[in-house]
């Protein structure tokens, strides 16, 4: 009884996915509205930054005396230019705020302006329904249609209308492969792709890419992509799951959203392409994530020599086996789509669905 | 429970990559290992709750052990009832919660924060922030206010001044400090750990708003070092504000009967113990554990005892942060043959973005091992500045060396571990005992020590660890193929001497549980704790791999050609009997000479 690790690779589900600010803020949107990607449903003020003014130096005053002088209190507003703080008399002198702002704090001396805040807005990202509201925090959209999880991606956020350029799993993206016409097209490309293909895309504004394997040496140019590019496989050059791309060249024409922001470690999130489909179609719920391994899943080999490798599990073995490099263990027997059957270890498995 | 009524244990390691569940059981009055699974972790996206990873591994093992452990409520059965059903205990260790957020702040940074970094290292901690008063990038005031808010602390450890000295320069730096926590809405709570003499006024400082937690001072003088309460207070923190917020954690508090420890503390209780055991006191004993995202190394000597927990470094989701701080030179090193770069860091990310898999073929195997020996070095070398060992050369002088976590205690042979933590930890001089804890329940035994010690030290005493063996390494240098040393080794399986050359490793193999005698007679250059030239007569325990001489030098002289130094590893591993490339190669060619 063995729980895999899952990826998915569906073509018609219900979807749901949280959206959220990163800090306290405001709702836009009510609850079974219809929105679109570039729709903002949640906007929040971030800090504008810390100005500190010393009173005392100013004032020529002792730092342990600047509430006397103060003319603003601890959270009123202040604007640039305006006086906080003045000592009459016969050696009059005034300080007055750098900044629009508040005063946040009052310290040994010297004050604390905490500047205006710019407004950040949260996208929905995607098309759909407001499913439920998060009070203060955002939305949860929901939408039914195709979703393909990937593995990696370069932390950007875009939609776009799908478009296949790779024909099979290990076709190799080229600038060739990419028209001229691509403005506002989100390509899905085989095994890999070439820097030149990368930079080409740019200038031709497409709006995203997804791509079986990634080599090392285009991260620079990947982070400095405009556009979101979605890895599903992983680093290197491995053909693209076939199960992904059949999903992906089944809803060529269709306008995607593209999320690839990826967290690893102690908080994870993998980016994804969503294809939200026409009203009216059947849709299935997302199905449960706690089921074991079992003959007939369809599965992904993670580790070389079978890197990106998909295929069906037909049979678990009892015990354990010997691998290439000496490690005895359980695992399942995988016919791959070549025709091949191969021994893989569970840990070296994904669930595809 | 007394201990001769606990006939069965579980003991469950919920990691960050991979939960594992361990059935221990009683067979002949001796406690034995039955079964073991480990499943991928569930603390993250997308169930978010531990329990799940909990529920698989139990399940598992009782599919292993063909034990129903689990009712049809999905409640674990306790204590064991008749027909093998259930377990009596069940001892758990948790090291899959994020680490505590923590801003350090100093007078300066060689003395006060160093001493704060290290106070950190006791647990599961990370440094998001520094501020010194001799910062040589001479950040502003308000870039510094702005650099603490946006490392979101979850607690402020203000150290700085030595007890009676000067007061100014750490009530400006609290000044400050004061400030900047005021600033947040709901602000970190802050250990004080400097001046004594400062307390009040600082608490004054604060104010009511802030929660002040004042301890003895790291640096009493400025030759002394005092870290203990401040470790203790982080370690509270930690377990009050993180640990006890990990989802599911309440169901393993529930079933085990201790308390659920880190990972990491019950690792050095362990290490704690056997060096209560030690019968060679003048040295000390070195537990290290390479996880998925955090390593750990306990270090105990004497009653004297550090730990030091390296969060965001390990061999799973932390993996790729090692090639922040290590070259790639320096994991390509340990390899045989030539591998690119590029195929290294490919590795590195893959298994970065899924943590949980294994090295399938020899090449990946022999990648991560010398990744492991990397992450593994600087661990150590973070911990070498508070560890209680006396050093040769750079070497530690042990008695005990245990390694612990996957890819030590799922390498394939004995002689893949025993070779990683030899180059990775270089002891030098005689180390009597290198153990490795295959079934992975070590730190998870040392939570059950807390609570069941005599079981404990049975299990420890009675087949816990596999005995590696032992490992001499004489101290000095000279040319590569000089000779260091010759040596004669006699046992019940016979008698056996020899030369052993500089460069090379030898290993004469004495099975575990064959006590041998060893009489070493070095050459002039090299010492072997006695003094140079002397040698030295010892009986020894043999082990899994047996008896090894590491005369490679401390610290370890590398060959300085690329080719060479290939041809050396090639000799270190076949040496230890971890490749077969090589031997096949060759025999491939002797037979189309034939």
């Amino acid at each position: 009884m063995y729980y895999p690790p899952e990826t998915r690779a569906s073509s018609l589900t219900t979807i749901r996915r949280e959206r959220t600010l990163p800090l306290p803020g405001r709702v836009l949107v009510h609850k079974g509205q219809r929105v679109e990607p570039w729709d903002v449903v949640a906007q929040a003020a971030m800090a504008g930054g810390y100005h500190i003014v010393e009173i005392a130096q100013a004032l020529k005053i002792h730092k342990d005396n600047i509430r006397q002088y103060l003319l603003k209190q601890e959270d009123d507003q202040v604007k640039a230019g305006e006086p906080i703080a003045a000592r009459r008399g016969l050696f009059r002198r005034v300080v007055r705020s750098p900044v629009n702002g508040f005063l946040a704090a009052v310290g040994v001396g010297r004050v604390l302006i905490e500047a205006d805040s710019a407004l950040m807005e949260l996208h929905a990202g995607m098309r759909g329904r407001v499913a439920s509201l998060h009070p203060n925090r955002g939305v949860t959209i929901e939408t039914v249609g195709a979703i393909v999880q990937g593995v990696w991606g370069n932390g950007r956020e875009s939609h776009g209308v799908l478009k296949a350029a790779a024909d099979s799993p290990h076709s190799m993206l080229t600038r060739q492969d990419i028209e001229v016409g691509s403005q506002g097209a989100v390509i899905v490309a085989g095994q890999g792709m070439t820097l030149e293909a990368l930079e080409f895309a740019q200038e031709a504004q497409v709006r995203g890419i997804i791509v079986g394997g990634l080599e090392v040496s285009l991260l620079p140019a990947v982070h400095a992509a405009e556009f979101p590019i979605v890895v599903t496989e992983g680093w290197g050059t491995i053909p693209m799951s076939p199960v992904i791309l059949d999903v992906l060249k089944a809803n060529s024409g269709r306008e995607v959203s593209l999320n690839g922001r990826v967290r690893t470690g102690w908080e994870q999130q993998r980016p994804e392409v969503i294809i939200p489909l026409v009203a009216g179609e059947p849709s299935s719920e997302e199905q449960a994530l706690d089921r074991p391994l079992e003959e007939g899943a369809t599965v992904r080999i993670l580790r070389q020599p079978y890197t990106g490798a998909t295929g069906t599990v037909v049979a678990l073995p009892a015990l354990p086996k010997k691998l290439p490099a000496g490690v005895t263990l359980r695992g399942v027997e995988v016919e791959l789509t070549s025709g091949e059957r191969v021994f893989a270890p569970f840990a070296n498995l994904e669930r595809i669905r | 429970m007394a201990n001769d009524q606990i006939k069965s244990i579980l003991a469950v390691d919920c990691g960050s990559t991979t939960t594992k569940a361990i059935l221990l059981d009683v067979a002949d009055g001796q406690y034995r290992f039955v079964a073991r699974s480990q499943v991928p972790s569930t603390g993250n996206a997308p169930w978010h709750d531990i329990t799940v990873g909990i529920y698989h591994a139990i399940q598992q093992t009782a599919k292993i052990a063909g034990r129903r452990m689990l009712d049809e409520d999905g409640q674990l059965v306790m204590p064991e009832r008749s027909g093998r059903r259930g377990v009596d205990i069940l001892a758990a260790t948790v090291s899959a919660s994020p680490p505590l957020r923590v801003v350090i702040a100093g007078l300066s940074q060689d003395v006060s924060l160093q001493s704060a970094r290290r106070a950190t290292r006791f647990t599961y901690c990370q440094v998001v922030d520094q501020i010194a008063l001799d910062e040589p990038e001479h950040r502003s005031d308000v870039q510094r206010l702005q650099s603490v808010q946006n490392a979101q602390p979850e607690v402020i450890l203000l150290v700085g001044g030595v007890d009676g000295g000067a007061t100014r320069p750490v009530m400006n730096l609290a000044r400050f400090m004061a400030l900047a926590v005021q600033l947040k809405t709901d602000p970190p709570p802050m250990i004080y750990a400097g001046n004594v003499a400062l307390r009040s006024q600082i608490a004054s400082l604060l104010g009511d708003q802030v929660e002040l937690r004042a301890v003895d001072n790291v640096r009493p003088t400025l030759t002394s070092e005092n870290l203990a309460p401040a470790q203790a207070e982080l370690e509270q923190i930690f377990r009050e504000t993180v640990m006890a917020h990990l989802p599911g954690l309440n169901l393993l508090k529930r079933w085990s009967m201790g308390d659920v420890l880190p990972t990491a503390q019950g690792l050095g209780h362990i290490v704690r113990y056997l060096d209560r055991l030690n019968s060679k006191p003048r040295h000390g004993v070195l537990g290290i554990d390479v996880g998925g995202m955090t390593s750990t190394v306990a270090a105990a000597r004497g009653g004297r005892f550090s730990l030091t927990v390296m969060t965001g470094l390990g061999m799973g989701a932390s993996i790729g942060k090692l090639l922040q701080r290590a070259t790639i030179e320096q994991v390509t090193r340990w390899l045989p043959d030539e591998v690119s770069p590029d195929q290294v860091r490919h590795l590195v990310m893959n298994k970065e973005l899924r943590p949980w898999t294994v090295a399938q073929t020899e090449q990946d195997l022999l990648i991560e091992q010398a990744i492991a020996r990397q992450v593994i070095s600087l661990a150590l070398a973070e911990a070498r500045g508070g560890w209680p060992f006396r050093e040769r050369q750079g070497s530690p002088v042990l008695n005990e060396i245990i390694g612990c976590g996957s890819v030590l205690c799922h390498a394939p042979t004995p002689g893949h571990a025993t070779l990683m933590l030899l180059d990775a930890v270089q002891p030098a001089f005689w180390t009597p005992r290198l153990v490795l804890d295959k079934t992975g329940a070590l730190p998870t035994l040392g939570a059950l020590a807390t609570v069941q010690p005599g079981v404990v030290a049975q299990m420890l005493e009675r087949g816990s660890l596999v005995e590696l063996g032992s490992v001499i390494s004489p101290v000095g240098t000279a040319r590569h193929g000089s000779k260091v040393l010759s040596f004669t080794v006699k046992s019940n399986m016979g008698a056996y001497e020899g030369d052993v050359r500089f460069g090379s490793l030898e290993r004469i193999i004495v099975p575990a549980g064959v006590k041998a005698t060893l009489e070493l007679r070095p050459t002039r250059r090299f010492d072997l704790g006695v003094g140079r030239g002397k040698g030295v007569r010892m009986e020894t325990w043999g082990g899994a791999v047996g008896i090894i001489i590491d005369a490679r030098g401390r610290p370890l002289v590398w060959p300085e050609k690329k080719e060479v130094r290939q041809k050396a590893v090639r000799q270190w591993l076949q040496e230890l009997g971890v490749w077969s490339s090589l031997a096949l190669t060759e025999t491939a060619d002797l037979l189309r000479d034939l």
